[in-house]
């Protein structure tokens, strides 16, 4: 994916939203930005299929050499999908962190916190200000 | 400079000190407080970093008697005895917040400043860890990892490579971050303990013994000037704090399932 077509929570989410079924679907990844903050990944626990998921609230968990970080959910909505491979290959994070290091797929129930996310531009000056 | 709240707290149980700890990254995250906490344990406790598996402490015999805690941070096991313990809670909007790295660099450099200057012995010399060592698996303690920044202990003779026998780690530490919130909390080993006894401690590899009271005195200034912080004189944990301190340690770090989820 174009990170420059994708939104963004400030806590360092990407967002992708597509029309599936009737509805609409948002893949959720880290940026790339983030997964350089975080350094040496070591364990990623993912969420669960069927796991109804709010704003800001944490979907799952991840160990760096240095820190155990959220990830937070940007919208509202039940989990679909969740990238299994994932976790026994954490190098794909860094190495592709839009594309095969999505993480999961949440089917939205509303449009809670969508207001709230960032196109690219606006993101990339949050994460300036914070590289200062 | 901004500034930050001391906390110097008596011995308590590791259930209650990873409660307070998660208090202060509570207060950081909520209404961006700063703390500095400095801490010691009343009785020699095995914890566990958030993502260990409480079967494999059955791989550490030296602890399988003593009482265990589940960590919120990461990283490997901690056998908390003769230490001196610090956290460190700093809210999202502080600029040492946004890259672990730095934090965890400038604490790790107060400490070694204050090493140097007071126990260092001619042949030792205090440092940071320059690579971090893979291992499959990681090994169980904590103390038996080397990553970027840990602060070791190494005989002047030692070659470049600092996986070659002669370094020793005395003080790594863990982050738990929150919306951008930080806890870093990290021990520093005074000296070896029996229920660890393959580490030594400062006291061992200088030849000087230092206390917990006499490393927190001499590292507060340090501290201070490290990660550019001012400090007013102690302030203790009031009683509505210790009230959500004990509600914490209830519901979460006590608790059976918190202790046995992985």
């Amino acid at each position: 994916m174009n990170p420059e077509n994708l939104l963004y929570a400030k806590t360092h989410e990407w967002v992708s939203l597509a029309d599936e079924g009737g509805g609409k679907v948002a893949t959720i990844g880290i940026s790339a930005f983030a997964v350089e903050a975080l350094t040496d990944l070591v364990f990623m626990e993912l969420p669960k299929v069927g796991q109804k998921v709010k704003p800001h609230e944490s979907i799952c968990e991840i160990e760096s050499v240095k820190a155990v970080s959220d990830l937070y959910s940007p919208v509202e909505g039940e989990v679909v999908e969740i990238n299994e491979p994932l976790p026994d290959q954490l190098e794909t994070l860094s190495e592709d962190p839009f594309g095969a290091g999505w993480v999961c797929k949440i089917k939205l129930d509303s449009d809670s916190g969508l207001g709230d996310l960032m196109n690219h531009a606006a993101y990339e000056k949050v994460c300036a200000e914070e590289a200062h | 400079m901004p500034e930050c709240r001391l906390i110097v707290d008596p011995p308590r149980s590791g259930t209650w000190n990873m409660a307070v700890d998660e208090w202060l990254l509570r207060r950081a995250n909520d209404e961006g407080v700063l703390s500095l906490r400095f801490y010691e344990w009343n009785e020699p406790t095995l914890s566990l970093g958030y993502f260990q598996s409480l079967a494999d402490r059955a791989n550490h015999p030296p602890s399988a008697e003593l009482p265990v805690v589940r960590r919120a941070s990461g990283g490997g096991a901690l056998v908390h005895h003769h230490e001196l313990t610090y956290s460190l809670a700093v809210p999202a909007r502080h600029p040492l917040a946004a890259q672990p790295t730095k934090l965890y660099d400038a604490a790790h450099a107060s400490l070694i400043e204050v090493l140097s200057a007071t126990v260092q012995a001619e042949d030792w010399n205090v440092v940071q860890a320059r690579e971090t060592e893979s291992h499959h698996p990681q090994p169980f303690l904590c103390f038996r990892r080397h990553a970027h920044g840990d602060v070791l202990i190494a005989h002047s003779s030692s070659s470049s490579s600092q996986s070659c026998g002669s370094y020793h780690k005395i003080c790594g530490s863990a982050q738990r971050r929150r919306h951008g919130a930080v806890l870093q909390h990290g021990g520093v080993l005074l000296r070896r303990s029996e229920h660890a006894p393959e580490l030594e401690g400062v006291g061992e590899l200088c030849g000087r013994e230092i206390t917990a009271a006499e490393l927190r005195e001499e590292w507060i200034g340090p501290f201070a000037k490290h990660l550019a912080l001012s400090f007013a004189g102690p302030q203790p944990l009031s009683p509505d704090e210790q009230r959500a301190a004990r509600a914490i340690q209830a519901a979460k770090f006590a608790h059976p399932e918190w202790t046995s989820r992985r």
